[in-house]
C-alpha cells in the first residue's frame, strides 16, 4: 500500500475530525445529562399532594426514599408498608410491589427541607461534586477545582503541543528527523517543576485530611451529638442516646435507615459492622469511610442546615449491596426534640425497658450484640480511646 | 456457617479431572504426534512460547470483554436480561440479579488483568521480543518458560469452572476483600482463590526467566545502556512481579485456608453470620488489604511498564527519531518500580487503617507522578520535529501518549487524600484505571500486534482493517469511559448493580445509556481486530523483509520469521545505542544496532 502522508491539505480534514470528537463528545453529555429522572414513573406523582400514598406496579423503578423532580416540582416520597408505616432500607426487590406515600411538595427554586437527594444536573452543586453542607466541604471543594486546574492546565500544555506535533511533524519525502537523544536542562526542569507543585499539593492537604479523619470530636463536648452506626448485610442501624444523654441504656433511640440528629452540632459516628465490610458514604458531607468488622471506625460531620440526604453504602458488601442506602434527616433543633421525645416514649412505654420492639429482623438483636461485644474505639488518630 | 462445616474440603472434583485429562492429552499427543507436541504443545522456544501466549490472552479477552458488556447493559438497562448471558452461563435471569452482576465484574476484572493484560505484555511481547532484543538464542530457562505458560491452564481452568459450580461464582469483587469473600458460599470464590495462586506460580516462573535471560544472556556489545526500552521494561516488571507476586499467593493461601480449613487470618471477633455470633475469630479484616494491594498496586505498574517500553521502541521508529532522553526514561522507569512498592496504602484510604498512614500514602503517591510526567515529556519531544510515519503502529503510540496524559492527571485526584474521599469507590476510578489499562497499555498492546506481527508470523496485518479498528476503538473508548469522571464525581458508585436506586443517581441513567451504546461499538470493533489477526495469520500478505519498519533494534536482524530454535543466522553483536535515527552523516535515516561501524576491519561472521 502506498505511503499515505498527512499533506497540508489533509491536516485541515485531521483537524476537523479531531474538533468533531470533542464536540460530539461534550453533545452527548449534555443531552444525557438534560433529561432528570426519565427512570422514574412521573406521570403518577404529578397529581399526588402530600400524605397520598399509592402503589407501583412490578418493575417500577423508585429509590426507597429520595426527592424526584416532577416538572420543576420537588416531591419527597417515601417507601412505606401497607399500613403506612416507613420502610428506609433492607433490599428492595426489582419485582415487588411497593407502596409509596408523599411526604412532602414545593417548589424546586424554593428552600424546601429536603432538596438535597437531587437527581441531575439541574439540581444545586457543581459541575461535578453534588452540593456541599459540611464545614470541612468547601475546603475539600477548592481542593478539588485547585487540582482540576493544575491538571487542566497541564493537560491543555501537553495535550495542545502533542497534537501541534501530531498536526506538524509527518514525514516528508528526503527530509530526516531532527537528531537528538536528549537535553540535560530540559528533563531538569520538567522534573523539577512538576516536583515542586506536587510536593505543595500534598503539604497543602495534610492539614485538612487531618481535621477530616484525626481529629475527632469527642462526645463529652456540648456542641458534639453522638451517634452509632451498626452496618449489617444489608442495611443501616442507628443509635442515638436518649434524654439522658447515655447510650446502652433503655431510653436509647434506635432506627433503621433513617438517621436523624440536630442541626447545628458536630456528629461524631462511631462505626461498627457485624459481618463485611460497609462503606458509609454521605455524597452530600464528604464523607466516606469503611466500617470495618472488628474495629469501631470514628468519622465525622457537622450539619449547617436541616433537610434530608441520601446515606449510601460504598463498598461492595453482598448481593443486596446496591440497596444498602439510606437517609440522613438533620432537624431543627426544636424539631428534633419533639421526634427524640415521640421516639423514646414510643420505645420505653412499649416495652418497659425490657424486650425490644421487633423494628426490622436482625436489628432487634444488634444493639444487644452491640453492647455485648464492646471493642474500643480504633485509631491512634483519637485523643482518646473512648 | 460456611466456616463451621468447613472442615471437609468440599470443592468440587470437575476442574481436578479436567486438569488431569488435559495432562493424559497431553501424553497421548506426545505420543502419536511428537513433533506436533514439541513445536505446539510443550515447546522450549520462546517465540512459541509468546504465540501461545498471546492467542490465549486473546480468546480470554473475547470472555472478559462480553462480561464487560453485560456490566454494561445492567447499568443501562437494569434488570433486564443480557443477551446471550442465559445460555451462556447458565443463569436463569440472564445476569439481571444482582448476585450476577457481582460476578460479572468481579469476573471481567479477574480476567482482564490476570489472564489478558499481564500474560499479554510479559508473556506474550516479553518472550517473543526480549531474547530476539537482546541478541539471545533463547530464554535462559526453555523449561521453565514453557512451565510458566502451561501454569497457566490450571488457573484457566478453575476460572472458566467458577461460573458453573454449584452456589455461585466469585463475586466479592476481583479485590475479593474478606469478610465477604470468605462468608461467599458456593466453590466459585475457591475456585478464584485456586486460579490466582496458579496465576501467580506461572508469573514467578516467567520472571526469573526473564531477570536471568537480560542479566546473564545478551549479546556482545548490548550494554544495558544499549538495551531497547521494551528490554528494560520488561526487566524492572520481572523484578517487580518477583518481589510481589509471593505475598500475594500467601495472601490468596491464607484466604484459602480461612475458606476451606477454618483457621481465621482475615475473620474478626464477635462476627455475626446468620443471626449466629461466630465462635471463630479474632483474625485482621485490614491485613488481607495490605497483603493484597502490596501485590496489586505493584500489578498496576506491571500492567503498564512493558506498555511504556514498547511503546517507546514504536514510538522512535514510528517518528524516525531517536528516544528522547533514553537514561532518564531507565532511571524513571526504576523510580517507578521503586516507589511502586511503597504506594499501596492509597488505595485503602477509607479502609480504616490509621489516618495518619494514609498522609505518608499521599506524599509518595504523589511523588510517583514525578517519573511519569518525566517519561510523558520525554515522549512528546520525542514526537516533537520528528518525521512521522502513518503506520498503525504510530497511530497506537499516540494514543498510548494521549490516553496517558488523561489517565496520568485524574490520578493525581484520587492521590489527593481529601478529594480521594469523595471519589474512592465510585466511577471516577473506574475511569481512571480504563484510561490507563485500556487507553494506554491495551493501544499499545494493539499497536505492538501490527509492529511485530510480521516477525511472529512472516506475514502483515490488513492495513485497511486495522485503521478501521483503531479509528472507531479509538473515538468508542471516549464515550465509553469519559463520562465515567463526571457521574463518578457526582456519586455513581462502582460495583452496584443498580445504581439508579438512589435518587440523587437517577439523572444519570440516559448517560448511561449513552456509555454502554459506545461500549457495544467498542465491543464489535474488537471482532476486526480478532479477524484480522486469524485472518492475515493465514492469507495475509507474505512478508520475507528482515526489517520491514526500518528498525534500528536488534530482533530486526532475523529472518522473517526466525526460523527454529536459536533465532540469528548472524551471530548478533551491538555496536550502539537502540536508537540510531535520524543521524545527519549516515547513509540512512536508520543505523541499526547490528550495523558494523562503517570501515570496520572485520566483516559480520556468519553462523554457518
Amino acid at each position: 500500500m502506498a505511503q499515505i502522508n498527512a499533506t497540508p491539505t489533509s491536516r485541515p480534514v485531521l483537524l476537523v475530525l479531531a474538533l468533531a470528537l470533542v464536540v460530539l463528545l461534550c453533545y452527548g453529555m449534555r443531552v444525557a445529562f438534560e433529561k432528570p429522572g426519565t427512570a422514574l414513573k412521573a406521570e403518577m406523582l404529578a397529581s399526588a399532594g402530600a400524605g397520598t400514598s399509592f402503589t407501583l406496579e412490578d418493575g417500577a423503578r423508585i429509590p426507597g426514599t429520595g426527592n424526584i423532580l416532577v416538572e420543576d416540582e420537588l416531591v419527597a416520597v417515601q417507601r412505606v408498608t401497607a399500613e403506612g408505616s416507613p420502610v428506609n432500607s433492607g433490599i428492595l426487590l426489582l419485582n415487588n410491589q411497593h407502596t409509596f406515600k408523599v411526604v412532602e411538595r414545593g417548589a424546586a427554586g424554593t428552600k424546601v427541607t429536603n432538596h438535597a437527594a437531587g437527581a441531575s444536573v439541574k439540581e444545586p452543586g457543581t459541575l461535578f461534586f453534588p452540593e456541599n453542607f459540611a464545614s470541612f466541604g468547601d475546603e475539600v471543594d477548592e481542593l478539588f477545582y485547585l487540582i482540576l486546574w493544575i491538571t487542566g492546565i497541564a493537560f491543555i500544555l501537553t495535550e495542545g503541543f502533542f497534537l501541534f506535533c501530531v498536526f506538524s511533524f509527518w514525514a516528508k519525502p528526503g527530509m530526516r528527523a531532527h537528531h537528538l537523544h536528549g537535553h540535560h536542562t530540559l528533563e531538569l526542569v520538567w522534573t523539577l517543576v512538576p516536583a515542586i507543585i506536587l510536593v505543595a499539593l500534598a503539604l497543602l492537604q495534610a492539614g485538612m485530611w487531618k481535621s477530616m479523619k484525626m481529629e475527632i470530636p469527642l462526645a463529652d463536648s456540648p456542641d458534639v451529638f453522638e451517634v452509632q452506626v451498626a452496618a449489617q448485610q444489608f442495611q443501616w442501624n442507628f443509635r442515638v442516646a436518649g434524654s439522658d444523654g447515655k447510650f446502652a441504656t433503655p431510653d436509647d433511640v434506635p432506627s433503621v435507615g433513617e438517621l436523624h440528629v440536630p442541626v447545628g452540632k458536630k456528629v461524631r459516628v462511631v462505626q461498627r459492622s457485624i459481618d463485611v465490610i460497609h462503606c458509609f458514604f454521605l455524597p452530600n458531607y464528604r464523607v466516606k469511610q469503611d466500617v470495618v468488622p472488628g474495629l469501631a471506625v470514628p468519622v465525622w460531620f457537622d450539619t449547617s442546615r436541616a433537610g434530608r440526604f441520601p446515606i449510601m453504602c460504598a463498598e461492595l458488601c453482598g448481593l443486596g449491596h446496591t440497596k444498602m442506602g439510606g437517609t440522613l434527616v438533620v432537624h431543627e433543633t426544636a424539631d428534633f426534640k419533639t421526634w427524640l421525645e415521640k421516639e423514646s416514649t414510643l420505645w420505653t412505654s412499649e416495652n418497659d425497658g425490657q424486650d425490644r420492639p421487633d423494628w426490622s429482623g436482625a436489628s432487634s438483636k444488634i444493639w444487644w450484640w452491640w453492647d455485648q461485644h464492646d471493642v474500643g474505639v480504633h485509631y491512634q488518630g483519637e485523643k482518646t480511646n473512648r | 456457617m460456611h466456616l463451621l462445616e468447613a472442615t471437609d474440603f468440599n470443592v468440587t472434583t470437575t476442574p481436578w479431572l479436567v486438569i488431569l485429562g488435559l495432562c493424559v492429552l497431553m501424553a497421548l499427543v506426545r505420543l502419536i504426534a511428537p513433533k506436533f507436541y514439541s513445536h505446539y504443545l510443550w515447546s522450549g522456544d520462546h517465540k512459541m512460547i509468546g504465540k501461545q501466549f498471546l492467542v490465549s490472552s486473546l480468546l480470554w479477552a473475547v470472555v472478559g470483554g462480553a462480561l464487560a458488556l453485560g456490566v454494561r447493559w445492567q447499568l443501562a438497562w437494569p434488570g433486564s436480561e443480557v443477551p446471550g448471558f442465559k445460555a451462556l452461563f447458565g443463569w436463569p435471569d440472564g445476569g439481571a440479579a444482582p448476585e450476577h452482576y457481582n460476578i460479572m465484574f468481579t469476573m471481567h476484572a479477574s480476567v482482564m488483568i490476570f489472564f489478558v493484560i499481564i500474560p499479554l505484555l510479559v508473556g506474550a511481547f516479553g518472550n517473543f521480543v526480549v531474547p530476539l532484543q537482546i541478541g539471545a538464542q533463547d530464554m535462559a530457562f526453555p523449561f521453565l518458560n514453557a512451565l510458566s505458560y502451561w501454569l497457566m491452564w490450571p488457573a484457566f481452568i478453575f476460572m472458566a469452572f467458577s461460573f458453573y459450580v454449584p452456589g455461585d461464582g466469585a463475586g466479592a469483587g476481583w479485590t475479593s476483600y474478606p469478610p465477604l469473600s470468605e462468608t461467599m458460599l458456593g466453590d466459585g470464590q475457591t475456585l478464584w482463590c485456586m486460579g490466582v495462586w496458579f496465576v501467580g506460580w506461572s508469573s514467578i516462573c516467567g520472571a526469573v526467566n526473564y531477570i536471568t535471560t537480560i542479566v546473564k544472556m545478551r549479546a556482545k556489545g548490548m550494554t544495558l545502556f544499549r538495551m531497547p526500552l521494551t528490554s528494560w521494561s520488561i526487566l524492572i516488571t520481572s523484578i517487580l512481579v518477583l518481589c510481589a507476586t509471593p505475598v500475594l499467593g500467601s495472601a490468596v493461601t491464607m484466604l484459602l485456608m480461612d475458606r476451606e480449613f477454618g483457621s481465621s487470618f482475615f475473620v474478626p471477633a464477635a462476627r455475626v453470620v446468620s443471626d449466629a455470633a461466630q465462635a471463630t475469630g479474632g483474625g485482621q479484616v485490614i491485613l488481607w488489604q495490605h497483603l493484597f494491594w502490596f501485590y496489586s498496586h505493584p500489578a498496576v505498574y506491571i500492567l503498564v511498564l512493558p506498555a511504556m517500553g514498547m511503546v517507546s521502541d514504536m514510538l522512535a521508529n514510528a517518528c524516525r527519531k531517536p528516544v528522547f532522553g533514553y537514561r532518564p526514561m531507565v532511571y524513571s522507569l526504576i523510580a517507578i518500580a521503586f516507589l511502586g512498592f511503597v504506594v499501596w496504602g492509597h488505595h485503602m484510604f477509607q479502609s480504616g487503617m490509621n489516618p495518619a498512614l494514609g498522609r505518608t500514602f499521599m506524599i509518595a503517591t504523589m511523588m510517583i507522578a514525578l517519573p511519569s510526567a518525566v517519561k510523558t515529556f520525554n515522549w512528546l519531544a520525542t514526537i516533537y520535529r520528528s518525521q512521522m510515519q502513518l503506520e498503525v503502529h504510530t497511530l497506537c503510540s499516540l494514543a498510548f501518549v494521549s490516553m496517558w496524559i488523561i489517565g496520568g492527571l485524574s490520578g493525581i485526584f484520587m492521590a489527593a487524600t481529601p478529594v480521594d474521599i469523595q471519589i474512592h469507590d465510585t466511577y471516577a476510578i473506574v475511569a481512571h484505571i480504563h484510561y490507563i489499562v485500556f487507553g494506554s497499555t491495551l493501544f499499545s498492546v494493539f499497536g505492538a500486534i501490527y509492529y511485530w506481527y510480521p516477525k511472529m508470523f512472516g506475514r502483515t496485518m490488513n492495513k485497511p482493517l486495522a485503521y478501521t479498528h483503531f479509528i472507531v476503538t479509538f473515538v468508542a473508548f471516549q464515550f465509553t469511559f469519559f463520562p465515567m469522571h463526571v457521574v463518578g464525581s457526582r456519586g455513581m458508585l462502582r460495583r452496584t448493580a443498580d445504581p439508579y436506586f438512589y435518587g440523587n443517581l437517577q439523572g444519570m441513567l440516559p448517560v448511561n445509556q449513552l456509555m454502554t451504546v459506545a461500549a457495544l461499538i467498542l465491543g464489535a470493533a474488537q471482532l476486526v481486530l480478532a479477524i484480522n489477526f486469524f485472518w492475515s495469520m493465514f492469507a495475509g500478505k507474505v512478508c520475507t523483509e528482515r526489517n520491514p519498519w526500518k528498525a534500528t533494534t536488534m530482533e530486526w536482524n532475523t529472518p522473517t520469521p526466525p526460523v527454529g530454535h536459536g533465532n540469528f543466522d548472524v551471530i548478533p553483536e551491538a555496536h550502539r545505542g537502540p536508537y540510531e535515527y535520524a543521524d545527519p552523516d549516515a547513509a540512512e535515516d536508520f543505523t541499526p544496532q547490528f550495523q558494523a561501524p562503517a570501515g570496520s576491519a572485520k566483516p559480520v561472521p556468519h553462523a554457518h
